[in-house]
């Protein structure tokens, strides 16, 4: 007789979404699933809409990473205008997208895991939490709440607003930056260099008791996709795509206007979310991965002297091509760095104050398509409008749908490694999640929560008599 | 923020119908002079980093939003108490960790209540408030004023 446990929902992630484990008559896990139980429809609603609106409506599908929506969005209706805007523009752009980089990764590293990291993954819920973390090492969270307001008050400065700024529009930005926000974002740098470093320090410091979690934290291998620029190194706004086998050799390098030849998108009967895979592997063995990890194997650098000895230092220690989605968290750390240190280059570019930042046009195009690296990973959004600028058709390929596939083995090879018998426990419930929260998957959370959402968890039968159950 | 002020926070989602009640009654907080030397924020939702600001507060008072079946526009006022129990559940934290991350934090936290007003509907629509909430606003300023000049004069 076979039985299933339920986690539902999955805490500790951007917006609702189930996990089912399949046990066997041995008691034994034949198959776990992730399920995204949300629907939005923003594909849908977006019809019949002047393509104009679009960056400021897509922006509402996640109140966590609106930028990361702005840019593609706003690249895809550049498309439409046909235009490149403006240098300035253009870096402009980039600049909020780093920020919002790391104010993103800082939440997912700092609040969201470190608990587990700092305590464990059996510890007591009651600590296990950010609080907890203030409580027993205050500078390790003081550092995380310094990057997410470093990250979050620089996308204020430059659109006026934390949460939803409009100013990244068709064509390039609304207004410069002055030189007064740009003093202002340059004075933060230091603290956030030294926020980083603690942060690098401490965890390096602290792999050793994940050795075995990084042996069945979604370690197999799989293909990785991730943005280039001209010199292969990481790049987050512009650039093309390249996909790496899990040897790192090159099985794909292309411009992002042409990802519908290369990605296929699958349907999951039980989800919401679409997984994608390469179509020249197909749907089986076509699974890829992208976000932080990817973008630290398949580039050749980050092209930036703090963060590239720092990628050394990983490469050293890990390879040049790690399997484990454990090492989500350390890339992630990674990737935060770079985003400074990027962001302090583009400040002091001298034309970074030029006044030039906005290209005008009328529709020039029937189809946009805009893509750019989120900070779970690659964004695509492909718009077709009518000649008056209407949208007849809209499409959203999300960082989560790159990662679907590989969080559905990864959930499944910790469920195997972890789950015995029918009773749920506390640390086998935890790592479940927790590989989950390697990817940082972002389910969109735009809503304002009410009350509390309590984790349920349910060990049924196939008759549906509930064999153990935790609330929490 | 302004360090040593009092801060009020009305947080919630200004596209989502009634949920806006504490951003307006932030804004008419903010638009009033009894207010002069109280820093106002609205957010969507309390982040961790929101404990900074907190910890720097001399008193803190926030408006949100109530779906608890009562009449709408039905005014509650609750002490805030710091607790750690629920941090761990999503990505957001409620006003109790707040005050227990920026006492650990910064080993202090101010006195803090919550105001919250019962809501009839969680329509899209934006920033425009059911009649009874409505009405509600001006009482939740004057309710905010009284515990803002409470603490001043403490």
């Amino acid at each position: 007789m076979t039985r299933e446990i339920l986690i539902d929902p999955v805490t500790r992630i951007e917006g609702h979404s189930r996990i089912t484990i399949q046990l066997d008559d041995a008691g034994e896990v034949s198959d776990a699933h992730f399920a995204v139980t949300q629907f939005r429809g923003f594909e849908k609603l977006c019809q019949g809409r002047p393509f104009a609106e679009m960056p400021s409506l897509m922006a509402r599908i996640c109140g966590i990473c609106p930028v990361s929506h702005l840019i593609a969005s706003s690249k895809a209706c550049d498309g439409i205008l046909a235009v490149r805007p403006p240098k300035t523009g253009a870096d402009l752009r980039t600049l909020m997208n780093l920020a919002q980089i790391v104010q993103s990764n800082a939440l997912s590293l700092f609040h969201l895991s470190s608990p587990d990291l700092l305590f464990g993954f059996d510890a007591d819920p009651a600590t296990r939490n950010i609080v907890g973390v203030a409580t027993f090492h205050p500078q390790l969270a003081k550092d995380g709440i310094f990057l997410r307001k470093f990250g979050q008050h620089t996308i204020f400065l430059l659109g006026s607003k934390r949460i939803h700024p409009s100013w990244i529009v068709p064509g390039g930005v609304e207004t410069p930056l002055t030189a007064d926000k740009r003093a202002e974002i340059l004075a933060m740098m230091p603290e956030a260099y030294a926020a980083m470093q603690r942060a690098i320090d401490w965890f390096t410091g602290n792999l050793m008791p994940f050795v075995e979690t990084t042996e069945v934290f979604g370690s197999f291998p799989s293909a990785f996709m991730a943005m280039v620029n001209d010199e292969g190194n990481v790049e987050h706004y512009d650039g093309k795509l390249r996909v790496v086998d899990a040897e790192r050799k090159l099985i794909a390098e292309f411009d992002g206007q042409d990802y519908a030849q290369y990605i296929g998108e699958g349907v999951d009967d039980r989800s919401f979310l679409k997984p994608t895979y390469l179509k020249s592997l197909g749907p089986v063995n076509g699974v890829y991965r992208v976000g932080t990890l990817a973008r630290a194997i398949v580039a050749n650098a980050f092209g930036t002297p703090r963060a590239d000895e720092a990628l050394g230092a990983f490469r050293a220690r890990f390879g040049i091509a790690p399997q484990s989605s454990f090492h989500y968290h350390y890339t992630r750390l990674l990737d935060v760095l770079y985003c400074i240190e990027r962001m302090e280059q583009l400040l002091l570019q001298e034309d970074i104050l030029s006044e030039r930042v906005l290209a005008k046009a009328e529709v020039n195009s029937n189809v946009g398509i805009g893509v750019s690296e989120a900070p779970r990973g690659t964004l695509i959004h492909h718009y077709t409008v009518d000649d008056d600028g209407i949208i007849q058709t809209a499409n959203l390929v999300i960082a989560t749908g790159h990662n679907a596939s590989a969080m559905n083995m990864s959930v499944r090879q910790v469920a195997r490694r972890y789950v015995r018998g029918e009773v749920i426990t506390e640390g086998m419930l935890n790592r479940v999640e927790a590989v989950i929260r390697c990817y940082d998957p972002c389910l969109s959370c735009s809503t304002h929560a009410m009350g509390q959402m309590p984790l349920h968890i349910e060990l049924l039968s196939p008759d549906g008599t509930v064999l153990d159950e935790v609330r929490r | 923020m302004t360090i040593g002020q009092p801060l009020v926070i009305g947080y919630g989602n200004p596209l989502r119908g009634d949920d806006a009640v504490g951003h307006v009654a932030a804004e008419a907080i903010a638009a009033d002079p009894r207010f002069a030397g109280v820093t106002v924020l609205t957010v969507h939702q309390l982040a961790p980093e929101i404990a900074d600001d907190v910890a720097s507060a001399t008193r803190l008072v926030i408006v949100d939003a109530r779906d608890d079946g009562s009449p709408a526009g039905t005014v509650h006022v609750a002490e805030v108490l710091a607790e750690a129990g629920e941090a761990s559940l999503t990505h957001h934290v409620t006003a109790g960790s707040v005050l227990a991350l920026a006492a650990a934090l910064y080993g202090q936290a101010p006195r803090a209540t919550v105001v919250t007003v019962a809501i009839a509907d969680t329509d899209t629509r934006d920033g425009e408030l059911t009649p009874l909430v409505a009405a509600a606003v001006p009482h939740v300023v004057d309710i905010v004023a009284g515990l803002v000049l409470e603490n001043a004069h403490a």
